[in-house]
């Protein structure tokens, strides 16, 4: 702090030092120009007193800021001798720990090798006990077993290699299986299919209804200008047996006019006329016909 | 194959009228204009059905068919009567022929096909 003192004297002077030649340049300019010398020194002395302001909180706020410094720096010096002594405290545990530590690691370590060394020799006997049993059933039985086995091994591998066999192919076809997406996507064009096809059939049988409808009318209307046609045919034959007795009615009249003063009223046979007539016409019965709104005795089957 | 039925009526119209009717139910048709006429054209073709009027000249429908009746080759031929006339002597007098059924015109077509579909010749 001291040494941060002793740099803002010395800045203060060189800059009035080097400020100096400056002011008095400008008074001696302002002299020559007119201006009272009451007014130089007045600039003059406003021109010292900013400057000595500006000056004056320049040096505080760097007394401020070097105090923060300070503080800062007390505290990280009391952290660091905080760490210091947590080091120190680690370090003595560890001092303490380390013996013990190495000693049980080398028990277990002794132990560990004893089982193994245990293990090693039980199983060499049993491995050694194993190749007596089988060297002597070996010679017992002329080699027949190690053979016996041999083919018990290859029977086995017979059977079970059909099976590695369709387990590969199992797992080639479930990797060539088609993705669930795919199926759904498929699922759904059919579902559309088939209810637009559904649709289109429907609005087929709608139609083919409607045609069968119309089929039926015009059935109907057939069948009544067949009907009506038979009356028109009926009707004409009435005519015709009326001409044809007006045309006998008329011959009858000539023969008897050509008689002349020889005829008289019993040639014209009235009677017989009007029965030939009745004989020629169909019968009274058949006049309710003529009405089709009698059908009670359409059709008789004998 | 289409069975074949023979319409005996001296009005050509009416020929028409129920060749129409038949044809359209898918009989094939020959027409006589007469009982004689008829007797001409029955000579060996297969014929599985008559359908004859009473009232006609040269020949009546009554006398059609007896004469037919007296055919080796169409005795069991199956013959309806289409008339306008509704007596019951003369619907006797066609039982009596060997009619097998009387329809009155004017006929209804469905009446006259049901009556054919029940005595036609298989």
């Amino acid at each position: 702090m001291q040494q941060i003192q002793n740099n803002a004297d010395g800045k203060f002077l060189y800059i009035s030092l080097s400020a100096l030649p400056v002011i008095l340049g400008g008074m001696v300019v302002g002299w020559q120009y007119g201006a009272t010398l009451y007014n130089v020194l007045f600039s003059v002395l406003l021109v010292f007193f900013g400057i000595g302001s500006g000056l004056f909180l320049w040096r505080r706020h760097d007394n401020e800021l070097a105090q923060t410094n300070f503080r800062w720096a007390q505290d990280e010096n009391s952290k660091i001798a905080a760490v210091s002594t947590y080091t120190g405290e680690l370090e003595r545990l560890l001092l303490t720990i380390s013996p013990i530590l190495s000693q049980h690691v080398m028990v277990s370590r002794e132990h560990t090798e004893q089982e193994i060394t245990s293990l090693s020799s039980r199983f060499s006997c049993m491995v050694n006990e194993l190749q007596l049993i089988v060297d002597s059933t070996d010679n017992a039985f002329g080699g027949r077993q190690s053979n016996h086995l041999d083919s018990v091994i290859d029977a086995c591998r017979d059977l079970l290699q059909p099976i590695l066999d369709l387990l590969g192919q199992l797992r080639q076809a479930e990797q060539k299986a088609v993705d669930d997406a795919v199926l759904s996507q498929a699922e759904a064009n059919i579902n559309q299919t088939l209810a637009l096809l559904s649709q289109v059939l429907g609005h087929y049988r709608d139609d083919a209804c409607a045609l069968r409808n119309h089929a039926e009318q015009i059935r109907g209307e057939i069948n009544n200008v067949l009907v009506a046609l038979q009356f028109q045919d009926r009707v004409s034959q009435i005519l015709t047996q009326v001409e044809n007795n007006l045309l006998n009615l008329q011959k009858t009249i000539e023969r008897i006019q050509q008689q002349g003063s020889n005829r008289d009223g019993d040639m014209l046979e009235v009677d017989k006329a009007v029965e030939h007539i009745e004989e020629n016409y169909k019968s009274v019965s058949s006049r309710a016909k003529h009405s089709p709104d009698d059908s009670d005795d359409d059709l008789t089957f004998f | 194959m289409a069975k074949t039925i023979m319409i005996v009526d001296d009005s050509a119209s009416m020929r028409q009228v129920v060749s129409i009717a038949l044809k359209g139910a898918g009989y094939e048709v020959i027409e006589a204009c007469d009982g004689k006429d008829a007797l001409s054209k029955l000579t060996g073709v297969k014929i599985h059905l008559i359908v004859s009027d009473i009232n006609m000249p040269v020949m009546d429908g009554i006398t059609f068919v007896k004469a037919v009746k007296q055919l080796d080759h169409y005795k069991f031929t199956p013959i309806i009567m289409l008339t306008t006339e509704m007596e019951d002597d003369k619907k006797r007098a066609a039982k009596e022929a060997g009619a097998k059924a009387w329809v009155t015109k004017p006929f209804q077509p469905p009446i006259l096909l049901a009556a054919i579909a029940k005595l036609v010749l298989p």
